[in-house]
């Protein structure tokens, strides 16, 4: 997975030349990524299932490398920060912050994923697709909690709650006033 | 909390969550006047190329998060049957069809986004879920029609 924020838009799928930023930061799959590979795509499970579209959110936690306060592979939603959960800005007072949607289609909707691409590197190669940009905002103010150190690709539209699949940090530490918004570019690469 | 899906001039579009019109308008007048007037859309300082902010078009409200169009991944079997049929003739070649086509069309049926084949304009609501209502333009734009 590679995360970059990247300025300009994207309509019908034509990119229109803009001032642009990428960063690639830590990242991490999450335990349920993993298991929609082993029971709904090899054993084509009808409850283990993807979601009907996907919503991505913005945390406090940061993907960190597997320290206390880190994520982990099991890592889930919850307000509680001590330790590996994931921390939803905007859950106790949203100022205007609410979970963005992608399509779970290839360039079929307005926001959803590309044309996937393979890379051949042996040891971090793999299939990589990255999704139409997403915004966030505009705020009305500072969230409760503020300030967004990683994107999470989830499920739903409640706030802490949901599947997490995978999540990146996001390039420096967001917080949010009045008019602020935000855009995220995610990309996943499977290796 | 309401939910407002905000459809900005560029075509992208944002859903946000707002105690009500009063909160959202404060916050859709601040990023539009940034735009009509060459501020950047984060203030937050760091590292980063500053990002233009960009005008707002549109504003729906919607009662729920319009995302939440067929929780559960459930829908009427009345409207299976019709989709169903729909896809068939679709997908119909030579008396045979694709399982894995007709599958994507129908883990289709309970997307809440609407496809860009029936999006008629880059102003268009991207959910499928009818809004609670559109608040007018000239509520954050002085200089609307």
């Amino acid at each position: 997975m590679q995360h970059s924020n990247e300025p300009g838009m994207h309509y019908h799928h034509q990119e229109v030349p803009a001032e642009c930023f990428k960063q690639h930061e830590a990242v991490i799959a999450f335990q349920r990524l993993s298991q929609l590979v082993t029971d709904y795509v090899l054993g084509n499970s009808g409850s283990i299932v993807p979601p009907a579209s996907w919503t991505m959110g913005l945390a406090t936690t940061n993907v960190g490398s597997g320290g206390g306060t880190d994520y982990a592979r099991n890592s889930a939603w919850n307000a509680a920060v001590s330790t590996t959960n994931i921390n939803e800005i905007g859950s106790t007072t949203a100022a205007g912050y609410a979970r963005q949607t992608i399509a779970k289609s290839i360039n079929q909707g307005a926001i959803d994923w590309g044309t996937s691409t393979f890379d051949n590197t042996f040891a971090t190669g793999g299939q990589s697709s990255t999704a139409d940009q997403v915004t966030f905002g505009a705020f009305s103010g500072a969230p409760d909690p503020n300030g967004a150190n990683s994107w999470v690709l989830t499920d739903g539209s409640t706030l802490n709650a949901g599947n997490p699949y995978c999540a990146g940090d996001t390039a420096a530490t967001r917080t949010f006033a009045n008019g602020d918004t935000e855009k995220v570019t995610a990309t996943l690469k499977a290796g | 909390m309401p939910f407002y899906e905000l459809i900005y001039e560029t075509g992208a579009v944002s859903v946000a969550n707002y105690a009500d019109d009063a909160e959202c308008l404060r916050a859709v007048s601040a990023h539009h006047d940034r735009a009509k007037t060459g501020v950047p859309a984060l203030t937050t300082p760091d590292n980063e190329p500053n990002r233009p902010s960009e005008r707002i078009a549109r504003v729906l409200k919607y009662d729920v998060h319009p995302v939440e169009y067929g929780t559960g991944q459930e829908i009427a079997v009345d409207e299976v049957k019709s989709k169903l049929n729909e896809a068939l003739t679709n997908l119909e070649h030579d008396g045979t069809v694709r399982v894995p086509d007709l599958a994507a069309a129908v883990r289709d049926m309970s997307s809440p986004l609407v496809s860009l084949k029936d999006r008629k304009s880059m102003h268009d609501s991207n959910y499928k879920m009818q809004e609670a209502e559109e608040l007018s333009s000239d509520r954050w734009d002085n200089n609307a029609a």
